[in-house]
């Protein structure tokens, strides 16, 4: 009742909140890894990706630099085929997102498997970009 | 702002984005290996030009949403507090300018973008 | 076998800061509910405070963070939490410690009450009663059964960000079940009332709260229709177009 809200309360009352001691299921995973993705996206791959555009198209020996650079495994084309593989963890888990914004997999179990599918394919996505750079 | 709108502000943007990359992943996944000639004559159509300004003008929109919820999350006095109780007198200041840095940096991106693409 | 059991403790009056508490217990040789654990362990330190009532699972008193996830004492088996032998019992998390294992509910029935938790319908009842098919009743189930335990807004980051400005799980499901109640004619003001960005959108689909849920309810199944009734603004619709009530 709004009586209860007029009580008058101690200024310190603790709160339960260590995330390391509260158990968070694989969805609660995907959420975080969605949002950190997000950051990341923005503050590393948008500027990289406009870094690339600009020195790809600027003139003949840019471009075959850039080329060359990306086209070996080296620090440089490591960190740029990471920052695309994060991309297309958001673009996966976003797709997720959507699928739920139409009432697909909002059951507990449809979560679940939903969540572990792109889970998979990501990994796979990684294993496979990661191997086509170094092997 | 309706919550309604915002909604359908970053599902309509990230739709757009997600069509345009897959553009440009196709494109670059079937002219494989690409030559500078294949690559500057595809940025130079007028449909890579509109569509990437549209792209990440709608990134730019998408990521504001993103970012402003983020910092209303994180960035108060309770969230802080929770991690010391000497932020929760700078929560606001904080939220503020993390605010102003995204929004600075998106012009930036923009302008650069426009800058890239239009010259 | 011994179990070892830690358990949140603060006392206002004479604790800085919370700590945990170790018991080593003999392990029962049948299985137990936690509550009844916890009521023999309060046989040996009569200072342990925790909300207990029905003892079913039906008054949601005793919600509680049980090795790392939310449930109710009562009708949780030691075996199906036990976790090499350990057990670990925590408050509710988000949420203000009063005492021990009981937390400050105030924030929680504060987004309860904002909703509005009760039939709104002006219009003149005939019969004494107003009527509703079992076709209509139907769309009640899975809603009415909320006992309220705050077992799944207390799981929910978005409530523990923002418990005052997001409804949370448990109110938004009641906000539903008014929204769906074909008897209730004020579903465009309970809308309109949802529709700020906070309210309902800070919903991001974490799905803590089914997965806690003692009843096992979905509020996130509940949210998804908010959120489509908002975004296609159904203003004066009840969801049940067939003969309305009263």
């Amino acid at each position: 009742m709004s009586t209860n809200q007029n009580k008058i309360r101690p200024v310190y009352r603790p709160v339960f909140i260590n995330l390391m001691q509260i158990k968070l299921p694989v969805s609660a995973f995907i959420s975080i890894t969605h949002r950190l993705s997000g950051i990341y996206n923005f503050f590393v791959t948008l500027p990289l990706a406009l870094y690339l555009l600009y020195f790809s198209t600027k003139s003949y020996n840019d471009f075959m630099f850039v080329y060359n650079m990306l086209n070996n495994p080296n620090l440089f084309s490591t960190f740029v085929t990471f920052s695309f593989l994060v991309y297309f963890y958001h673009l996966l888990t976003g797709f997720r997102h959507l699928l739920q914004d139409i009432h697909i997999g909002e059951s507990l179990i449809t979560s679940r498997l939903s969540s572990y599918l792109v889970l998979f394919i990501w990994i796979l996505l990684f294993f496979v970009v990661m191997s086509g750079l170094y092997i | 702002m309706n919550g309604s709108t915002l909604f359908y502000l970053v599902r309509l943007s990230a739709l757009f984005v997600l069509g345009y990359s897959l553009w440009i992943l196709s494109f670059i996944l079937t002219n494989k290996p690409i030559d500078y000639v294949a690559w500057v004559s595809f940025t130079n159509q007028s449909l890579f030009q509109f569509s990437t300004t549209f792209a990440f003008l709608f990134m730019l929109i998408h990521a504001f949403i993103g970012l402003w919820t983020v910092g209303t999350d994180y960035f108060t006095s309770r969230t802080l507090g929770f991690i010391s109780p000497t932020l929760i007198r700078y929560a606001d200041f904080i939220r503020g300018a993390y605010t102003i840095i995204f929004v600075a940096l998106g012009f930036l991106i923009v302008t650069t973008t426009l800058f890239i693409i239009w010259s | 076998m011994t179990i070892s059991i830690n358990i949140y403790r603060y006392n206002p009056e004479k604790d800085k800061f919370p700590y945990m508490q170790s018991f080593e217990f003999e392990k029962p040789k049948r299985d137990i509910m936690v509550l009844e654990l916890l009521n023999q362990l309060k046989e040996k330190d009569p200072t342990i405070s925790y909300r207990r009532s029905c003892r079913e699972g039906v008054c949601g008193s005793d919600g509680m963070n049980i090795n790392g996830k939310n449930g109710l004492a009562c009708i949780t088996p030691l075996s199906s939490v036990i976790k090499k032998n350990k057990l670990d019992l925590r408050p509710l998390p988000g949420l203000p410690v009063v005492r021990d294992l009981v937390v400050d509910m105030t924030e929680f029935y504060a987004q309860y009450e904002k909703i509005k938790p009760f039939l709104q319908n002006d219009t003149p009842v005939d019969i004494g009663e107003r009527l509703q098919s079992p076709e209509e009743r139907d769309k009640l189930d899975g809603l009415y059964e909320c006992i309220l335990c705050a077992c799944c807004s207390t799981s929910c980051p978005s409530f523990w960000w923002n418990p005052d400005k997001f409804v949370g799980p448990a109110a938004l499901l009641q906000a539903y079940r008014f929204i769906a109640d074909s008897r209730d004619t004020k579903t465009a003001e309970r809308l309109q009332s949802l529709s700020d960005p906070f309210s309902v959108y800070r919903c991001h689909g974490i799905m803590n709260c089914v997965s806690v849920c003692p009843k096992g309810l979905n509020p996130n199944e509940a949210i998804g229709e908010i959120k489509s009734m908002l975004l296609s603004n159904k203003k004066n619709q009840n969801i049940i177009t067939s003969d309305k009530a009263g």
